[in-house]
């Protein structure tokens, strides 16, 4: 907390009136001040209201639930909130086909006029996806976002980027450079990581 | 055919002709005075009782024949005979001629129609010719009559006889005689009086018809006949100006009139009768429109049938009836022409006119005589316009000359530069403004090549202008404001101007919110003011509020702002070697007396200043002209607190003094800010600014250190006030900012004041902003700027071919999230989460979903902001002389990109170090680049070309290398600024490769 209390001792005050006016709810947590300025605020809140992009997203959710591709299906921890998905992929293919991976599909509260971001929880050994998760696909990039894009779609464009690498547009240069260079030493490493970073895969029933 | 041209050999070819302008502006001059004696003479002055000798209106005048007339007026011209106080009433003779142009049309038509198609020639045909050769002789009968009248000089005969051959005023006085001497000068009706018109008429006609076909003729040969008739024809339909009319009118308007007169007078059957065929006399009943024609042959036989029974004296309501009928049947498909009458709107074939100019300009002599005969018409239409200036109200074909005017390529010779062109741009300045609106309005229906055409023209007579005639520099900048030609052209140009807006895009949506906000501040201020003012002696007060508005422009309903997209780019109206010579200092001078005298209802400015021409104004020049402005202001200002203090005693401070302390700088100024706003006028006072403790002597770099110190504070997202968008690194107001609106308005007011103190600023809004400041509301298309990606989402919506409901499934309620990171949901309609988005509905949902977006959401800093610039710039020109581009460079000044700072921040990746030898060339190329290079290396960078809050080092570029030398293209990841390089193998191919990837980078996608 960076606040002068002596400067402003109705503090406790102040971030009552924040929370009935601005907010209408009690997760007002902190706020921080300079002088006059009102820098920031920790909000914690949990959104209950209406959505607009629900309805959309529900039944995208449905559709992936339902489809018949292995690659890739829901976490059994799945968060309330319709706006963040927490997914596996299940890659088929060597090097990846021996563990899950974890990741977190973000939808902005534009969507669908606004593309998601997906970002990897689990380490991988991938040229186009960086030590940090992120990745560059193109179906979800702001250039290219289209927004009658589904999820679906986008998650098998996913699966296929992580079943043949692109070196051509390496996020990780070594790694690429080695993907076409020594495919062996790739495969081997790559498998390396799988092992001893991925997810248990779970049973092949559904 | 070829008794036509036998007919016209009595006219001298041109080169006989001397090609001497004085000479025919003063034969021009003597016909109108002959012309007018002569009305005089007939109508008189419409006083009751005018003691004029020699004008009708005098009780003890005895009425002459119109033969007597005739001669008297040529003997009353050569004794300089007086005038009447108020001139005869009718003296516009293309008016006269217009009417009876119509009434005597069905002799005319008959023989037009007999001429180009036989089948039309019909019973009544025969007669007809006979009596138009009959006819024929009567204008030769005037003239040997005037030279037996005696006393008339052989030149002044020749005059006579001159202007008889091409139609002029002899004809009109003949035909005006003969009228009345049946009719007593009344109601005009009776048909025999009509035929003594046919002969000229027909005259006209063959000549008409030699242009037309002038395709079709050889006139290779000089000596050949064809030749000689042709360059009759050129001179005769060119030099007069109903001929010009006659020929080239479309058949629309004949159309249109046909209807107006019959909606005028529908009781006045015989006159419809009369009148309907005229549009069988149309002279573009030629066979190359054939496909349009058809309604009208239909009618025409109908036509045919009426006038022989009109011949016979047999009418019958029942067959005006019909016709009525059948003009209705044609006019249906000109529903707006009550309105064209209503707008002067000129209605030219265009298609015909470039005909006849395209072949006429083959041939040097041709364009000679044409050149001739534009300048005899030009200098004739001054001396019109002089004597009844508001013409235009009574002849709608008035403009019709000007419209083929212009078109004319014999004016835009070097020779017509010179001569023809200079007098003719300034015969359309001296026109009416709602003549000139008119023609405005015709010349916005171009198409942008065809207007583009015309300013070019217009360009270069000023250019040549400039270039040519002035020899030292100081002579130019004195030249520029006094030369005749190029004011004048600059007038034209306003008029093209105007065109140009109208012909484009508009969107007249005017943010009234924002505007209504400050007005009504404002409001407060200005009582406040007056108070102020009272207690002040104060008598050279000279408060100057920028209030000029153009007139044309005010006129058709026009601002700049509106333009969406003009119809030829605005920076295609700058001429650029006329502001590489116009001194600014002395036009603005010129610019303060004219408005001087406008502001004492003096109506016309007498100094010309290209001020009231910005659009013909670089915007550098601008900008020199806004710093004037400033500075005036701010020595008027500092004088009146001089003389005030003088007078009151009390010591009030020459400037804008702010005191500020660098710990509380916004504090500070928001305060006496605040105490200076309560006072508007001290905003008009220089700033000068003074740091606590400091002893820094503001001469203008302590502001501009102040202004910076200001912007970085406000901005700071921190703070909350603006939100910064990453990907796009612009600001962009927050709506759900915690702090007061004043501190909006603070910001507001030093953009103003930076503007008027003639500092740069570093804020990066978008473009729309400056839009926003300058009164319009932002719009779908902005969206772009500021949310590219929504907008190119929205726009795939539009585009999209599926089922928009089932696809999409989006409502017109529509959500986001703001910077704390909430979610918001608002209803762009009434009930909206239960209307879905539908193929039918989405152009609506994006145009709401950009208005809330970009004006409703955040009105309330918006107006906070846009009321504190306005205190400052209310009474600038600024919004007057810039568009919103102008504006953002004027705030912002031009992006310099300090790419070293960019290499030594840059990272390497993939086996590249700082001293790589391919990194070492890379950057060796990057600052050889130009600059347009760079901006678009960054864009295919990091898909932004502007530099990001605090410059360029905290794009944390990372270049990175893709396998060793090959001939792929260097690559880029927009998302993490990262740049993927070969490791070429020398110098040139990284060059060569880097350029064309950014070249080619626009629309890039991944793979």
């Amino acid at each position: 907390m960076f606040v002068e209390i002596s400067l402003f001792d109705q503090y406790e005050e102040y971030l009552d009136c924040l929370r009935v006016l601005f907010f209408n709810c009690s997760q007002v947590t902190s706020c921080a001040f300079s002088h006059r300025f009102v820098i920031c605020f920790k909000v914690n809140v949990k959104f209950a209201g209406k959505m607009a992009a629900t309805r959309r997203l529900q039944k995208e959710m449905m559709t992936i639930q339902q489809s018949t591709n292995k690659s890739y299906r829901f976490m059994e921890t799945n968060s309330t909130n319709l706006l963040v998905w927490n997914m596996l992929i299940i890659p088929q293919v060597a090097p990846y086909n021996k563990g899950a991976f974890k990741i977190e599909i973000t939808f902005p509260a534009e969507y669908p006029f606004k593309p998601p971001k997906i970002t990897f929880k689990t380490k991988i050994y991938h040229p186009n996806i960086d030590e940090k998760g992120q990745m560059c696909l193109p179906i979800i990039s702001p250039e290219c976002w289209k927004p009658a894009t589904k999820a679906d779609q986008v998650l098998c464009d996913l699966v296929k980027m992580i079943h043949e690498p692109q070196p051509e547009h390496p996020l990780r240069a070594d790694v690429a450079e080695e993907y076409s260079r020594d495919r062996n030493k790739f495969n081997k490493t790559a498998e390396e990581f799988t092992k001893k970073y991925s997810e248990k895969r779970p049973h092949e029933s559904r | 055919m070829s008794g036509s041209i036998q007919r016209a050999e009595n006219w001298p070819t041109s080169s006989q002709d001397p090609q001497n302008n004085s000479a025919m502006s003063k034969r021009c001059a003597i016909k109108q005075r002959i012309q007018q004696y002569y009305f005089q003479l007939t109508e008189g002055c419409g006083q009751n009782y005018c003691n004029n000798p020699d004008c009708a209106s005098n009780p003890n005048f005895e009425k002459l024949s119109s033969d007597d007339a005739a001669a008297r007026s040529i003997v009353l011209f050569k004794n300089k005979a007086n005038f009447c106080e108020k001139p005869p009433a009718k003296i516009a003779r293309t008016d006269l001629n217009h009417e009876e142009m119509s009434r005597s049309s069905e002799n005319t038509a008959i023989t037009s129609t007999a001429s180009i198609e036989t089948e039309a020639s019909t019973s009544c045909g025969d007669t007809e010719m006979t009596d138009c050769s009959n006819d024929k002789r009567k204008p030769e009968c005037l003239d040997t009559d005037v030279n037996s009248s005696g006393n008339v000089t052989s030149r002044q005969t020749d005059e006579r006889t001159r202007a008889n051959a091409t139609s002029g005023c002899a004809e009109n006085i003949n035909k005006k005689l003969k009228q009345i001497s049946v009719t007593d000068g009344s109601e005009i009706t009776s048909i025999p009086t009509e035929q003594a018109d046919s002969a000229t008429l027909k005259k006209i006609e063959s000549h008409c018809e030699i242009l037309k076909k002038v395709d079709k003729l050889d006139y290779s040969d000089e000596k050949n006949g064809v030749f000689v008739s042709l360059q009759q024809a050129i001179w005769s339909v060119f030099s007069n100006a109903d001929n010009l009319n006659r020929f080239m009118v479309s058949k629309e308007e004949l159309k249109s009139q046909i209807h107006l007169d019959e909606d005028k007078d529908v009781d006045e059957t015989e006159m419809n009768v009369l009148e309907t065929p005229i549009e069988t006399m149309s002279v573009d009943d030629t066979p190359t429109c054939s496909g349009k024609s058809h309604p009208e042959k239909l009618s025409m036989d109908d036509i045919d049938e009426d006038v022989t029974a009109d011949d016979n004296k047999m009418e019958t309501s029942a067959s005006t009836q019909k016709v009525i009928e059948d003009s209705n049947k044609i006019t249906v498909d000109v529903p707006s022409c009550s309105k064209q009458r209503q707008d002067f709107c000129p209605t030219v074939n265009m298609e015909s006119v470039i005909h006849v100019y395209k072949h006429c300009s083959s041939h040097m002599q041709l364009e000679r005589v044409m050149l001739n005969a534009v300048c005899y018409l030009i200098n004739d239409l001054h001396n019109q316009l002089k004597a009844t200036p508001n013409l235009y109200e009574k002849d709608k074909n008035f403009l019709n000359t000007f419209v083929i005017l212009m078109e004319n390529c014999a004016i835009h010779t070097p020779h017509g530069l010179n001569t023809a062109f200079p007098s003719f741009c300034k015969l359309i300045a001296s026109l009416p403004i709602p003549a000139q609106a008119g023609l405005a309005k015709y010349w916005s229906t171009y198409s942008r090549d065809h207007l583009r055409n015309i300013l070019e023209n217009l360009q270069q007579l000023i250019t040549f202008k400039v270039v040519t005639e002035v020899d030292n520099d100081e002579v130019i900048a004195q030249y520029a404001h006094t030369n005749e030609a190029i004011i004048a052209a600059s007038r034209c140009l306003n008029v093209i101007y105007c065109a140009s807006m109208l012909g484009g895009t508009i969107n007249r949506e005017i943010d009234e919110s924002g505007r209504d906000a400050s007005a009504e501040q404002k409001l407060n201020w200005s009582k406040d003011e007056d108070e102020f003012d009272l207690g002040l002696i104060d008598g050279t007060d000279e408060r100057f509020q920028f209030d000029w508005v153009d007139s044309l422009a005010e006129e058709l309903k026009l601002t700049k702002l509106d333009i969406v997209k003009p119809l030829v780019p605005f920076e295609e109206f700058i001429n650029e070697p006329l502001n590489e010579h116009v001194q600014i200092d002395k036009d603005y001078a010129n610019y303060r007396i004219s408005q001087q005298l406008h502001d004492k209802k003096q109506t016309i400015p007498n100094k010309f200043s290209f001020l009231h021409y910005p659009f013909l104004l670089t915007t550098v020049n601008k900008t020199t002209y806004l710093f004037y402005d400033n500075r005036v202001r701010m020595f008027s200002e500092r004088r009146r607190t001089l003389v005030s203090s003088l007078m009151q005693g009390s010591f009030i401070h020459p400037y804008l003094k702010i005191q500020v302390r660098r710990s509380h700088i916004i504090d500070d100024t928001l305060i006496q800010l605040e105490v200076a706003s309560e006072n508007v006028k001290d905003f008009k006072k220089q700033l000068y600014v003074e740091f606590d403790g400091e002893e820094g002597v503001d001469e203008g770099g302590v502001s501009k250190e102040f202004f910076q110190l200001v912007v970085d504070k406000i901005f700071d997202p921190g703070n909350g006030m603006f939100v910064y968008d990453d990907d796009t690194r612009l600001f962009w107001f927050n709506a759900y900012s915690f702090e007061a609106l004043t501190q909006y308005k603070l910001i507001g007011i030093v953009l103003g004041l930076a503007i008027y103190n003639n500092c740069i600023l570093d804020i990066n809004f978008p473009t729309f902003v400056y839009k926003k400041l300058l009164g319009r509301k932002a719009d779908f298309d902005d969206m772009a700027i500021s949310h590219p990606v929504i907008h190119k989402s929205l726009c795939e919506l539009l585009e999209y071919e599926g089922n928009v409901e089932e696809d999409l499934m989006a409502t017109f309620c529509i959500e986001y999230q703001d910077i704390y990171g909430i979610q918001h949901t608002h209803d762009l309609k009434e009930g909206a989460e239960s209307i879905p988005v539908t193929n039918d509905n989405r152009r609506e949902y994006v145009d709401l979903y950009a208005d809330w977006l970009l004006n409703t959401s955040v009105s309330a800093q918006f107006n906070a902001f846009l009321c504190g610039f306005d205190m400052v710039v209310n009474e600038s020109p600024l919004k007057y002389l810039f568009d919103s581009n102008e504006l953002e460079l004027l705030i912002r000044g031009s992006e310099n990109y300090d790419f070293d700072e960019l290499e030594r921040s840059t990272e390497y990746d993939g086996g590249f170090e700082k001293h790589s030898q391919t990194i070492r060339d890379f950057w060796a190329v990057v600052h050889d680049l130009s600059d347009v290079n760079k901006r678009t290396l960054l864009q295919f960078t990091t898909g932004s070309d502007r530099a990001p809050m605090g410059g360029l080092s905290k794009l944390k570029m990372i270049i990175a290398r893709n396998g060793p030398d090959s001939d792929r293209l260097p690559t880029a990841h927009t998302c993490f600024n990262v740049i993927l390089l070969p490791d070429y193998k020398d110098r040139e191919k990284l060059k060569e490769r880097l350029l064309k990837a950014i070249k080619y980078s626009k629309g890039f996608g991944m793979l």
